[in-house]
């Protein structure tokens, strides 16, 4: 027979295995039989306006990890405590169907935490969304204009780089599938757009995620602080060659650029 | 343990997992015999026999209605296990690629393609190193191109247009003329850059090794494909109660040892990859000449095809080595070098240069006015490209036209493709419904063939092979960069960003 320390270790894996393989893969060290923990989590943050999104990411876990490791072993101990021991008899349980206090306690905690987060994420959703990047142009300050478009499609990306005009949206601009060329060092703009269904434009290694919406044009933008390449992903379920959309992301020192476009 | 050595040595060939598993379970069960025996059962009949390239029924079937046969009568079941067989040697399977040689290992095919690529790209798929995996066109091409190249893989049917069928030797978009198949380089940017418009993805992603390796395994199975229908024809062609090998009765060509099945030809052992395909196909190389081994090659081929009566029917057939190897080398001569020479002309073909004008996209430039109006007069007049793409460039003129692909049975057949009742038995057979091929709206900026003025060059000067698009025969160069000039300067309207159509200046009244 399985006893009630069955069931409450059963119950207290939950708090473990939760938090346990969070610390794993943050920590990404070890592995088991084969299986490397490294590269579990995130690629390391290369976008300075994505740092406040890490630190955000990280806060939501943390909130999430307390409220989990107390819920859940709040309820591995109420299995152990209260399930019938040998040599004593569990009290009958009782059905309770309002308790007023207590449900003031759990609308009120979760919807002070919302609140709280709403407003203390508000700046970095500005700086992130909305405002656009400025830089100086002959004395006078100007939002950053997108230096390339990209065209999310079933199944792969369409990045195009204005061409002899410089005007990016006309007939001359320069076509390249599936790779992503920027500047490293300066904030850079893009314009993302989707051709047929929705798709989700991703590059984990800079925080950037925006959803493109057929038929409407969105601006994403960030700076690259470390030549290399990223890993551009459709984060959006598009059709059966979701899996297939993923492209590359160079960032090049300032002035290669133009080589590596050609 | 006697009985975990026959579960091992049954299995172990085929599914090694499988059986290191029944094996496992069996010594850790208490009832261990016969949960062994259960077990290798369950196994056994779970396994996948090895993978076969698929027969070219389409082309079957159209052959037998060329041949005026009754309606439902085909040619005798012998005549396809002959191509099968050929093919199949000439070719191997699609875990083991092999190449027809008839000059060993000097032949010129081993220039044109690459054994350890064709072992990279076939079979299925198991990781090779860290970075790459065995089994490249199952990976990425099969579920589209199907396993043999027939355009016909799962997810075929819901693609507009059709993915390409490699077995007609076609390609579309290429630096050569038509009638020539692509370069390799062609079908690398293919790969690279895949088709705009088409479902046809970019895999700029693999590595450089691996889109080469990719060429090659689709080289192959063009030729292969090619060689296949030839084939087939020439059972049309034939006497009555002839076949294409000399053999008696029902007797198959896959029965006899591995030398007489290669008649003049012989077998390179494929280099590099370590896949059991590889394993399988170096053994049959082992096997040629010598007694013992061909039967084992034999009984490798049993495994896979219960249908053939087993090893005791193979003794009984008597057959004329020469004759064979007679017959084997006529149509090697007839039906696969007429492909190969066609291919190995790729090895030597060099794109002429064309140097891009400078007015072509630059409308500040004095010659640009002029050259967009000559283009214009090419494009409703000379050129006539106004009958498909329409007096607006928008690709609404003619749209009743069939690619060579469906038109290989559709009009050579003279079938109404408007009639579902008369092409219901050619798509029961393996074609794909027919579409009509529309002509390109030319002011999406959406080229298959890439967008660069040089490619619309190439389009208009080479035609689109397979297409109604033709070759211009008489248009000089300097026709078609106007023709280049004036299709660019079109009105733009991505798809992405529709704009109701702006009139054209130039635009002729609309009768
Ligand atoms: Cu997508």
């Amino acid at each position: 027979m399985l006893t009630h320390r069955f069931w409450a270790g059963l119950f207290a894996l939950v708090p473990i295995l939760g938090i346990g393989l969070y610390v794993i893969a943050v920590l990404g060290v070890g592995s088991v039989g084969g299986f490397s923990f490294a590269g579990l989590w995130l690629p390391e943050n290369a976008n300075p306006y994505a740092n406040a999104i890490d630190h955000l990411f990280d806060l939501v876990h943390i909130i999430c990890g307390v409220v989990l490791g107390v819920t859940t072993s709040i309820l591995a101990y109420v299995v152990w405590r209260y399930a019938d021991h040998p040599g004593r008899q569990a009290e009958p349980a009782l059905y309770i169907t309002h308790h007023t206090l207590l449900e003031w306690i759990w609308t009120a905690i979760p919807a002070a935490i919302l609140v709280f987060l709403g407003f203390y994420q508000l700046q970095v959703w500005a700086d992130n969304k909305m405002n656009r990047p400025m830089v100086m142009v002959e004395g006078q300050e100007r939002a950053v204009e997108p230096s390339a478009l990209v065209v999310g499609k079933q199944f792969g990306w369409e990045v195009y780089y204005p061409g002899p005009d410089g005007v990016l949206g006309t007939l001359d601009d320069q076509r390249v599938e599936n790779e992503l060329t920027v500047p490293v060092g300066r904030p850079v703009v893009l314009r993302v757009e989707a051709k047929d269904v929705l798709h989700s434009f991703a590059i984990p290694g800079l925080r950037v995620k925006q959803d493109v919406v057929p038929g409407m044009t969105q601006l994403v933008w960030f700076q690259v602080d470390r030549p290399g390449t990223y890993e551009i992903l459709c984060m959006e379920l598009c059709g059966w060659g979701h899996y297939k959309m993923r492209a590359r992301m160079k960032a090049v020192a300032e002035g290669l650029e133009a080589e590596v476009q050609e | 343990m006697l009985k975990h050595s026959l579960v091992w040595w049954l299995l172990g060939e085929r599914c090694p997992w499988s059986a290191r598993v029944a094996v496992l379970a069996g010594r850790w069960a208490v009832c261990g015999r016969d949960l062994v025996c259960l077990l290798s059962v369950v196994v056994a009949v779970g396994c996948t026999p090895p993978a076969e390239f698929g027969d070219n029924s389409l082309e079957w079937y159209k052959q037998e209605r060329a041949a005026r046969l009754e309606p439902g009568q085909g040619f005798p079941e012998v005549h396809r296990q002959d191509v099968s067989d050929i093919t199949r040697v000439w070719f191997g399977t699609p875990d083991a690629p092999q190449l027809p040689l008839l000059e060993g290992e000097d032949d010129p095919a081993l220039e044109l393609l690459d054994m350890g690529k064709l072992a990279w790209a076939a079979g299925p798929v198991v990781s090779r190193n860290e970075e790459s995996s065995q089994g490249l066109y199952r990976r990425h091409c099969a579920h589209c191109h199907g396993v043999t190249g027939d355009g016909r893989g799962p997810t075929s049917a819901f693609l507009s247009p059709y993915p390409r069928d490699f077995r007609l030797g076609k390609f579309k978009f290429k630096s050569s003329p038509t009638g020539t198949p692509p370069t390799k380089d062609d079908l690398k940017t293919i790969l690279v850059n895949g088709i705009p418009g088409t479902s046809m993805p970019s895999f700029r992603l693999l590595q450089d090794e691996e889109l080469d390796v990719l060429v090659d395994y689709v080289i192959y199975l063009s030729q292969r494909g090619m060689v296949e229908r030839f084939l087939i024809a020439a059972v049309r062609e034939l006497d009555e109660d002839a076949r294409l090998v000399s053999l008696p009765d029902a007797a198959r060509l896959r029965d006899l040892p591995l030398d007489v099945q290669l008649g003049p030809l012989q077998r390179v052992a494929p280099v590099g990859g370590e896949s059991a395909a590889d394993r399988d196909s170096a053994a049959d190389a082992d096997s040629v000449g010598g007694s013992e081994a061909d039967a084992k090659a034999g009984a490798d081929e049993d495994d896979g095809s219960e249908s053939d009566g087993g090893s005791g029917a193979k003794a009984d057939v008597s057959y004329d080595r020469d004759k064979i190897a007679d017959d084997l080398l006529f149509l090697a001569e007839e039906q696969m070098l007429p492909v190969l020479e066609k291919w190995l002309g790729i090895l030597d073909f060099e794109a002429k240069e064309v140097d891009v004008p400078a007015w072509v996209l630059d409308s500040r430039d004095a010659a640009y006015e002029s050259q967009v109006a000559l283009g214009q007069k090419l494009y409703f007049g000379a050129a006539n490209c106004v009958q498909c793409h329409g007096e607006t460039g928008i690709g609404d003129g003619q749209t009743n036209n069939y690619d060579d692909w469906t038109n290989d049975w559709l009009k050579v057949e003279g079938i109404n493709p408007t009639d579902a009742a008369a092409w219901a038995p050619y798509v029961n057979a393996g074609a794909h419904p027919p579409r009509p091929i529309m002509p390109r709206n030319l002011r999406l900026g959406v080229y298959r063939g890439g967008n660069r003025p040089i490619d619309i060059f190439r389009r208009i000067q080479y035609g689109i092979e397979g297409t109604p698009m033709p070759a211009s025969l008489t248009l000089t160069e300097e026709q078609i960069w106007a023709l280049v000039a004036y299709v660019q300067q079109l009105p733009y309207e991505t798809l992405s960003r529709p704009e109701t159509a702006k009139k054209l200046e130039n635009e002729r009244p609309v009768r």
